[in-house]
């Protein structure tokens, strides 16, 4: 079977309300453990229960998939089993710069994880990644407790029906101590209309352990709807430092819904970037817990939207213990008719005192038909807390633009170099170089 | 020397938001001149440098600018730079995230030919100066300027201080290579020292090919950039123009006895 093989989604016989129950029959098939075949049916529950949200609640108020019709799509759609990477989508091959060979790589396509590749230096370190349907197998005592753990099965009818429909996905294991050799990648692959994707993915460090981790979301742009609904839960422990990226780059068609959540232990580092440069419509909750004493957690985020693309992302930075820091800082440039939402909450404990939290929005309108909402919010119990928070909403300089032009560059190459600069500051967190590259690139190309 | 200069300003009338800010002022710069205009604070110094960049606010309602014996005033700011025009600013402005070896690089590309777009919208390849050649040229520029190395990595001027703006300028204007360059007040927030590196760089950089306007209200850099003419610029006019002499008067005499000067003209 070649890359390029065409795989034709078909909607299920029944529609929605038949999905939770085939989904089931083919978890109780591929051995999940009973625990994890409970939570499906509690979440199924749940769904069954729960309207879809609208416009009513806070959290969707400015964001719908509008004319999405999700029961026709197919969310069992098969992906053919990878013998190596030229069996990968000509995208993904791409996408990995002939850097495979150093790293450990897990991608999925549609339903299925494809290629699991744990690297030798991974192994004998005894790091683990590999598909969630092996891990539910292999190690299902390091899963019980953590998946499904933190994010909450009642947020809205989308997030119990990923709990319920669960289909692949990756599990990350760095023992106590580890420092894990290479970097660890995790594609998500999408072929074309009409196919509905469910991954859950955990990722749990170690005390003292650390890695460098990225999600990447890549499909080529297709004719009609597509679906990805992600759940990610990352795990750090006790002084141990992540390098976590999630980094959005769908082909236009595509629906994106996403719950993403952290919770760091004493001492625990984690380092969070998140970018949304593809899809139609992206929404994203990113929640993070310090729970123990000197957590930190540094959240850089971009979001760059064009065309009628829409990004709502909402950051939760709880602060459950002392001395935790937070900082966060999301920078967002629309062009066209784009629109983004940012709604960001800092929450700080009563206990929670000498927490140093930051937040900030920044968002660069390119277009007169662009907008740009940003919403924060402050809920602090504690008092011996340093808190800020900012938002802007803004266009290019123009004595920017000027001062540019008086040294002979033309309007649009002066523009594409402040709209860069917007960006670089994120950019230049990225951890792998020719990721970064790459991203930029994309980012120079829409700038156009 | 009866050729004509190579920048004339005739009899120009700027406008900001309405109020009138030159009232007719005329000026020649010939490459191989340096040209010292003086005057107090709000005479308009900046208005005109500004306004000879193609500042889109500055509106131009009477006279005109040539370069190279022709009228620019339809000429958008990038092409009057293109077209060797330079002004180092009064006040540099911040790029964030744009390296000063980045945007060095991109200015120096839009010299070259014209980058043309490809149909199916992807970035065209990069063409313009080899990267080698351009860190060379970047290293030779900086330490002229005694500037460490690390600073082409910095976001231009974002943070830096008034003395390492204005070294940036004339970095920038040693790149570009102008045929007129225009600096104002490149001395103001200048200590000593940094003020002996940013004349030194500008005398490095004169000669023949090149004409130099200093705008200034101190005398100070002109003991380092020893002008050929002096002009005298007050409410929106040059008053009075004469010989280095002049500044030195202005220096101990102060604006006051060219405005008596001027009423007692009338
Ligand atoms: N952008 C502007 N908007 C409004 N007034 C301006 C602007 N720029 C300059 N002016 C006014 O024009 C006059 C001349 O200013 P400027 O050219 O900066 O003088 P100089 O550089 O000689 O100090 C001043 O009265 C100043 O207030
Ligand atoms: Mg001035």
């Amino acid at each position: 079977m070649t890359a390029e093989t065409r795989i034709l989604a078909k909607p299920v016989q029944g529609g929605l309300d038949a999905w939770p129950a085939l989904a089931l029959e083919r978890a109780v098939g591929a051995n999940e453990p009973a625990w994890a075949l409970e939570q499906r049916r509690e979440a199924a529950e749940v769904a069954a229960r729960l309207p879809f949200p609208d416009r009513r609640l806070e959290l969707w108020r400015r964001t719908d998939f509008g004319t999405l019709a999700l029961g026709e799509l197919d969310p069992f759609v098969p992906g053919p089993q990878a013998r190596n990477l030229d069996d990968l989508p000509a995208i993904v091959i791409a996408r990995l710069a002939g850097e495979a060979a150093n790293l450990g790589l897990l991608v999925q396509r549609n339903s299925d994880v494809v290629l699991e590749q744990t690297h030798p230096a991974l192994a004998q370190q005894g790091v683990i990644v590999c598909s969630m349907e092996r891990a539910l197998r292999e190690h299902a005592e390091k899963l019980q407790g953590r998946l499904g753990a933190l994010i909450e099965t009642d947020l809205d009818r989308y997030t119990a029906l990923h709990q319920a429909m669960r289909a692949g996905g990756a599990f990350v294991w760095v023992p106590d101590g580890v420092q894990a050799g290479v970097p660890i990648r995790l594609i998500q692959w999408l072929d074309g209309a009409g196919v509905a994707g469910a991954p859950a993915t955990v990722i749990v460090l170690g005390r003292g352990a650390s890695a460098t981790v990225l999600e990447e979301c890549l499909s080529e742009t297709a004719d009609g709807p597509a679906f990805f609904s992600g759940g990610t839960e990352v795990f750090v422990g006790e002084d141990a430092k992540l390098v976590y990226g999630h980094l959005q780059d769908w082909g236009r068609n595509v629906i994106h819904y996403s719950n993403q959540r952290a919770r760091i232990e004493r001492g625990g580092e984690l380092q969070w970037i998140q970018t949304f440069l593809g899809g139609r419509t992206t929404k994203t909750n990113s929640y993070f817990q310090l729970v123990g004493a000197g957590a930190k957690a540094y959240v850089h985020g971009f979001m760059f939207g064009d065309q009628r693309q829409h990004f709502d992302l909402h950051t939760l930075q709880k602060h459950l213990a002392e001395q935790t820091t937070s900082d966060l800082f999301i920078k967002c440039a629309l062009k066209d008719r784009a629109r983004s939402v940012y709604q960001g909450m800092i929450q700080v404990a009563r206990g929670a005192q000498r927490t140093d939290a930051y937040q900030a929005n920044r968002n660069l309108l390119l277009s007169d038909t662009a907008r740009a909402d940003s919403i924060p919010g402050l809920e602090i119990l504690a008092n011996d807390v340093r808190c800020t928070h900012g938002a802007t909403v803004g266009t290019v300089d123009e004595e920017q633009m000027y001062y540019l032009m008086t040294r002979g560059l033309p309007r649009g190459d002066a523009q594409r170099l402040v709209v860069e600069g917007f960006f670089a500051p994120v950019l230049d967190r990225i951890p792998l170089e020719s990721v970064r590259e790459q991203l930029r690139g994309m980012i120079q190309a829409k700038i156009g | 020397m009866s050729q004509t200069a190579d920048l004339v300003v005739q009899d120009l009338h700027v406008a900001v938001e309405g109020k009138q800010i030159l009232k007719g002022l005329s000026l020649e710069v010939r490459k191989g001149e340096v040209h010292a205009l003086m005057g107090p604070n709000g005479s308009g110094k900046s208005t005109l440098a500004n306004t000879l960049m193609g500042h889109p606010r500055y509106e131009v309602t009477g006279g005109d600018i040539l370069f190279k014996g022709e009228s620019i005033l339809g000429l958008e700011s990038d092409a009057r730079s293109r077209a060797g025009l330079f002004l180092a600013f009064q006040y540099p402005v911040a790029i964030p995230g744009v390296t000063v070896s980045n945007f060095l690089r991109t200015a120096l590309n839009a010299r070259l030919a014209p980058r043309v777009a490809t149909t199916d919208g992807s970035m065209p390849a990069r063409r313009g100066i080899a990267p080698k050649e351009f860190r060379a040229l970047l290293r030779e520029h900086m330490a002229l300027l005694k500037m460490d190395e690390s600073f082409a990595l910095r976001y231009l001027n974002d943070g830096f201080s008034g003395g390492e703006k204005k070294r940036t300028e004339i970095l920038q204007m040693a790149m570009l290579k102008p045929e007129i360059a225009i600096m104002d007040e490149t001395d103001s927030g200048l200590d000593i020292d940094a003020l002996r590196i940013v004349s030194e760089g500008v005398n490095a950089l004169s000669g023949p090919d090149l004409g130099v306007l200093v705008i200034t209200h101190y005398q100070r850099i002109l003991d380092y950039i020893k002008p050929h003419f002096v002009h005298v610029m007050l409410d929106g006019r040059i008053t009075l123009s004469g010989g280095p002499e002049l500044a030195l008067e202005l220096e101990s005499r102060g604006y006051d006895f060219v405005r008596e000067g001027k009423e007692s003209a009338r």
